[in-house]
Formats: C-alpha cells, sequence, structure tokens
C-alpha cells in the first residue's frame, strides 16, 4: 500500500517537474496523462500564422501571431476528430468549451504575440487562443468572442 | 378605367402582402434580438465585475498562504499578473464601453488599478527574503478596502444589465403588441377584400339582369318590328291588290258602260290604289336594306338598252305632265355591266318620276349615259325647280323631303332616294346629287363597268364561254 502511494507521488513530481516550465500543456481527459507539454520556444517550433485583427477585449485592431491550434492538435493525436469538443482552461481557471471544428473550419492560433511582442500574463499571455475574427464577419457574435480565451495553460483532450 | 371596386381589391391585396412581409420581417429581427439577450454570457460586464472581484480576493488569498509559507512569491506574483490584466481588460475596450453604460464608476477600477501598480516592486521582490510581511499585510488591508466598493460596482453592473435586459422584454412585448396590430389589420384587410368580391359580385348580377332585360327589350321590339312588315306585306298588300284589279277592270269596261262621273271617281280611286301599292312597295325595301337583307340578282345587262327601256315606260307621265323627256344612249355600243336589272330600272324611275314630278310644264328632262373610266355614268337633269342647297346633303336620308307640304300634291313618302342610294352602293356604285334652285337638278350616278376583253366591250359570259 506504501509503495504504492510512493510510486504514484513519484509519477505526479516527476510530471509536475517536466511540467514546470512549460506555458501550455495538452492533458487526456480520460486518464488524466500528460500527452504534450510546450514552453514558447516549442511553440514557435510550429509554423507561424499571423493576422491582424480587432476584439472586444482590446482598443483598435493588433497583429496576433502564433502556430495554427489544428498544427498543434495534429502534433499531439492524428487523426484529429473534427466533431471533438475540447476543454480550455487558463491560469486562472477559467475553461471553456472548444469545437475542434472551429480550429479545421478557421486559422485560430495560439497567438504568442502580439504586435510582435511576447505576450505577459500581464497582457493576457502566454498564450491567447485567437480567431481571425476581422477576416470572417461570421465569427462577429459572442459564441464565438466567448471562445477567445486567454492566459491559455492547458487543453483538455476528450 | 378601373372601377372603384377594382381598385379597392388590388389595394386590398398589396396591403395584405405588405402586412404578411412587415410581419414576417418584424417576427425574424425579433428572433434576432431575443438572441442577443444573454445576460450571462462570459464576456459580459457583469461577468468582468464579478471576476474582478475574485480575482482579488484570490490574490490576497495567495498572499496570506505565502505569509504562512503556504504558497510561493511565484504563485503571488501569477495572481498578481492576473489580477493585473483583469484590471488592464476591464478598463479597455467593449467592457469599458458597457460598463460606462451601465453607469458604474469606473473611476473605482483606475484607482485600482493604481493601487496595484505601485505594489509592483513590493510583489517583484517578493522572493527576496528581506522584504518584510508587513508591506505585504498593508497591501493586503488596501485591497481589503476596495471590497465594498467593487461589490457596489458589481451590483451596478448587475443593475444595469438587468435593466438592459428588462429593455429588450419591454422590446420584445413592442413586437409582440405590434404583430398582433398588424394581425389585426390583416384580418380587416381580408375582410375588406371579402366584402369587394361579395359586392363585385351583386354589381356583376345586377348588370346581368338590366342586361338581359334590355335584350328581351330590344327581341321584343324587333318582333313588333317583324310583325309590322309581315301586316304590311300580306295583310295591306293583299287586300290592296284585289281592290286595284277590282277598280281596274270596272275601269275597263267588265261591269258595261259607266256614267262619265264615276269613271273619273274611280280612276282616281284606281291611281291612289297604285300610289298606296308603290308606298308598301317602298316601305318594305327600305326595310329590307336597314336589316341588310336585300340579295341583288346580278347579271351582265347592256345599259344603253335596260335605261333606255326604262325612261321610255315614262314617256306617258312626261306628256301628262307636260314634260320633255328625253333618252341619250352611250357613244360607241352596248355598256356591259353586272346588275340586278329589277333594281337598276327601280333606280331610273325613281330619279325620272322625281324629275318629271317636281318639273314645270313645258321644261325638258334628260337621261344620258356615257362612258367615264370604267364607269357608266348615267345622269339624270331637269329643269325643275331645284333642291335648296341646306337641303340637298338631307335628300338621300329615309323619310326626307325637302318640302312636305309638296307631299300630298306629288305624292311620295321621302324614302325613294334612300332606297336609291342603297341599290347604287350594294351595286359598288355612287351617286351624287347637284342643284341651282330656280335651275335645276342633276343627279349622277356611276356603275362599274363589266371586264373589257380584246379591245371590245363584251358580255362576260360570252368571254367566259369562249
Amino acid at each position: 500500500m506504501h509503495r504504492w502511494i510512493l510510486a504514484v507521488s513519484a509519477v505526479l513530481m516527476m510530471a509536475t517537474s517536466a511540467a514546470a516550465d512549460a506555458i501550455l500543456t495538452v492533458v487526456s481527459g480520460d486518464s488524466g496523462e500528460v500527452l504534450a507539454s510546450y514552453e514558447l520556444e516549442d511553440l514557435d517550433a510550429f509554423p507561424q500564422v499571423t493576422f491582424e485583427t480587432g476584439n472586444p477585449f482590446v482598443d483598435g485592431t493588433v497583429q496576433y501571431s502564433g502556430p495554427l491550434m489544428r498544427d498543434v492538435l495534429q502534433s499531439v493525436r492524428t487523426p484529429v476528430d473534427g466533431t471533438a469538443v475540447l476543454e480550455l482552461t487558463a491560469l486562472n481557471d477559467y475553461s471553456i468549451e472548444f469545437p475542434v471544428a472551429d480550429a479545421i473550419n478557421y486559422d485560430v492560433i495560439l497567438a504568442t504575440r502580439a504586435d510582435g511582442e511576447v505576450m505577459s500574463v500581464r497582457n493576457k499571455g502566454p498564450v491567447w487562443v485567437m480567431y481571425p475574427l476581422d477576416q470572417n464577419p461570421e465569427l462577429a457574435s459572442e459564441d464565438y468572442q466567448g471562445r477567445l480565451i486567454w492566459q491559455l495553460a492547458r487543453i483538455e483532450l476528450p | 378605367m378601373m372601377s372603384p371596386l377594382r381598385i379597392l381589391r388590388v389595394g386590398g391585396i398589396a396591403l395584405l402582402v405588405g402586412l404578411l412581409l412587415a410581419m414576417v420581417l418584424s417576427l425574424a429581427s425579433a428572433r434576432d434580438r431575443i438572441g442577443q439577450i444573454s445576460v450571462d454570457s462570459p464576456t459580459g460586464p457583469i461577468w468582468f465585475a464579478t471576476g474582478l472581484e475574485f480575482d482579488v480576493l484570490r490574490l490576497r488569498g495567495t498572499m496570506t498562504d505565502m505569509l504562512l509559507k503556504r504558497a510561493t512569491p511565484e504563485d503571488v506574483v501569477l495572481r498578481y499578473d492576473i489580477l493585473w490584466s483583469r484590471l488592464d481588460t476591464i478598463l479597455k475596450g467593449e467592457t469599458a464601453r458597457k460598463l460606462d453604460e451601465y453607469g458604474v464608476d469606473g473611476s473605482l477600477y483606475r484607482d485600482l488599478f493604481e493601487e496595484v501598480q505601485a505594489a509592483e516592486q513590493m510583489i517583484v521582490n517578493l522572493a527576496d527574503p528581506r522584504e518584510d510581511a508587513a508591506s505585504v499585510s498593508a497591501f493586503i488591508e488596501k485591497l481589503d478596502s476596495f471590497s465594498p466598493r467593487l461589490r457596489d460596482a458589481s451590483l451596478q453592473a448587475l443593475d444595469g444589465s438587468t435593466a438592459e435586459a428588462a429593455a429588450w422584454r419591454d422590446l420584445v412585448a413592442r413586437f409582440n403588441r405590434s404583430n398582433s396590430i398588424l394581425l389585426w389589420l390583416a384580418l380587416g384587410t381580408l375582410c375588406l377584400l371579402l366584402g369587394t368580391v361579395i359586392l363585385e359580385n351583386l354589381q356583376t348580377r345586377r348588370e346581368l339582369a338590366e342586361k338581359s332585360r334590355l335584350l328581351a327589350k330590344a327581341e321584343a321590339a324587333s318582333v313588333a318590328k317583324s310583325q309590322f312588315i309581315s301586316i304590311m306585306n300580306h295583310e295591306l298588300r293583299t287586300p290592296l291588290a284585289s281592290v286595284r284589279g277590282a277598280v281596274g277592270l270596272i275601269n275597263a269596261g267588265a261591269a258595261g258602260p259607266l256614267p262619265e262621273k264615276a269613271k273619273a271617281i274611280l280612276q282616281l280611286a284606281q291611281r291612289n290604289c297604285e300610289q298606296l301599292g308603290a308606298l308598301i312597295d317602298d316601305i318594305l325595301d327600305a326595310e329590307r336594306f336597314a336589316a341588310d337583307k336585300v340579295e341583288l340578282d346580278l347579271a351582265p345587262e347592256d345599259l344603253n338598252d335596260l335605261v333606255g327601256a326604262e325612261v321610255a315606260t315614262h314617256a306617258a307621265m312626261g306628256e301628262s305632265y307636260g314634260v320633255t323627256l328625253d333618252f341619250v344612249p352611250a357613244e360607241g355600243g352596248p355598256l356591259y355591266a353586272s346588275v340586278d336589272r329589277k333594281r337598276i330600272r327601280q333606280v331610273i324611275a325613281n330619279l325620272v318620276s322625281n324629275a318629271v314630278k317636281f318639273s314645270d310644264p313645258g321644261t325638258r328632262t334628260e337621261v344620258r349615259l356615257s362612258r367615264l373610266d370604267g364607269f357608266a355614268r348615267i345622269t339624270v337633269k331637269d329643269q325643275g325647280r331645284g333642291i335648296p342647297s341646306d337641303a340637298l346633303p338631307k335628300i338621300f336620308d329615309r323619310f326626307y323631303q325637302v318640302d312636305s307640304s309638296m307631299r300630298r300634291e306629288k305624292g311620295g313618302t321621302g324614302l325613294g332616294l334612300s332606297i336609291v342610294k342603297q341599290i347604287v352602293e350594294a351595286h359598288g356604285g355612287w351617286i351624287r346629287v347637284e342643284s341651282t334652285e330656280g335651275e335645276g337638278t342633276v343627279f349622277t350616278v356611276l356603275v362599274r363597268l363589266a371586264e373589257v376583253v380584246n379591245g371590245d366591250t363584251e358580255k362576260p359570259d360570252s368571254s367566259i364561254a369562249a
């Protein structure tokens, strides 16, 4: 019994230490298993997409850049299930449901930079899920605006 | 020209279509607007206001934990940064605008932001063991002092959004009301349309009844006319024929010699019988022409022969009026035309007897035939009293007589010239009159000649046979 507890705590500690410098982790909803964890450099290694858009939380427009959500998902688990719904959780434990279909239909990015600058926590970083709102007028609804989760820390796959 | 009912109906239909369209549009827009009523939206201002309270509490809690060594300085920095970003968001973009709209005092958030920014140095240095717990506690107290104001602001935002929701509810109710008004209007229009249809139906029925009544009347009149003509034909002419025959026989001495006086009276009776017969014939002719019932029995005739023969039968009449009657045939041989022999003789008889009757004794009446560009021209020229120019256009009208006082003196019905004109026109011909009062009158009739074959005027029948 004591052995078991020790073993589990050891695994947990390893997982925690491995994720210590990570800014974003991807976990499996079933097992809680960490499928991937990314530091800023890891996210920068993906092909970068840049677009300029406004959103209800900033004044004017901002140029956001970062990897495509679908590229990141694909690197974790293929094939990507287009009908799945992910749970995205922020640093302050705020969470939303994110339909994978959005990532397929639109160039949704995990924005790591605003106007070329790395985003601090104070500026809704380090990762902000950003939709190309200005490029797709049909996205101008509260449904989509509610999915612009900032300070994203965790992606949970079903 | 559209009837008012029709205009009403078309207008009604247009109105109905418009109303239905307006209803559909207003329903659609109401649905849209209802969709926008989402007070609990995660991006809504209330959410931010209460979320801010939550983040303040979490920072405060983490700092307390740190003082109790249950949390690390890094944990505090993360909470601090999250609060910073929350304040940054609440003072910017749509959220700031909305909170302002709800009447939430933005200065509270600015004050809090200033306090938070002022504590930055302290937060960054937390990891330094020299940083004393007193300043952390002071910051915690400062944060606590904002609590009542933050609560008020959250309640204010809630009030604002409730008021907005209430406004939306009002709007929906208004839509509902306006839609039911539209519905009533549509129903009213429908009733109006139904009314116009019923009215139009009634009107059509009334018009139909009126038309059939008029038709019955016209039919009755037509029947009466036919009966009249039939009476003229049989009930007047048949007995007249026997009277005329009897008088003729007596005059011819069939009942033995008569005293001179009786003979004169009987001759008068016979003349009047003949005039009456002619009158009945004229009336019947006139009716036939009016009803378009005259059928011409066309055959090629030599007009020189035909007209000459008819003029000759009036020689005795001319003598009795003391008028010289001359006939001048056309030169160059026979003058063939396709005509109804009996009708052409009727035309000549009418024109000649008119000319003789209205001439003074010792004058001359001339009937002349000539050719004119494929037409035969017949002129009847007298030296009578002439026709006044104002009466000239009317002399071919039915029952028109230049001087009705002369009717009894000269006899005639005023039908003769109208019949003459109709006979000539039925032949495709043309008649004209010229007259000078006191000098005489000239009637000119043109009748188209039959086809000319091989330069000779021949009987068309024989040319076809050849």
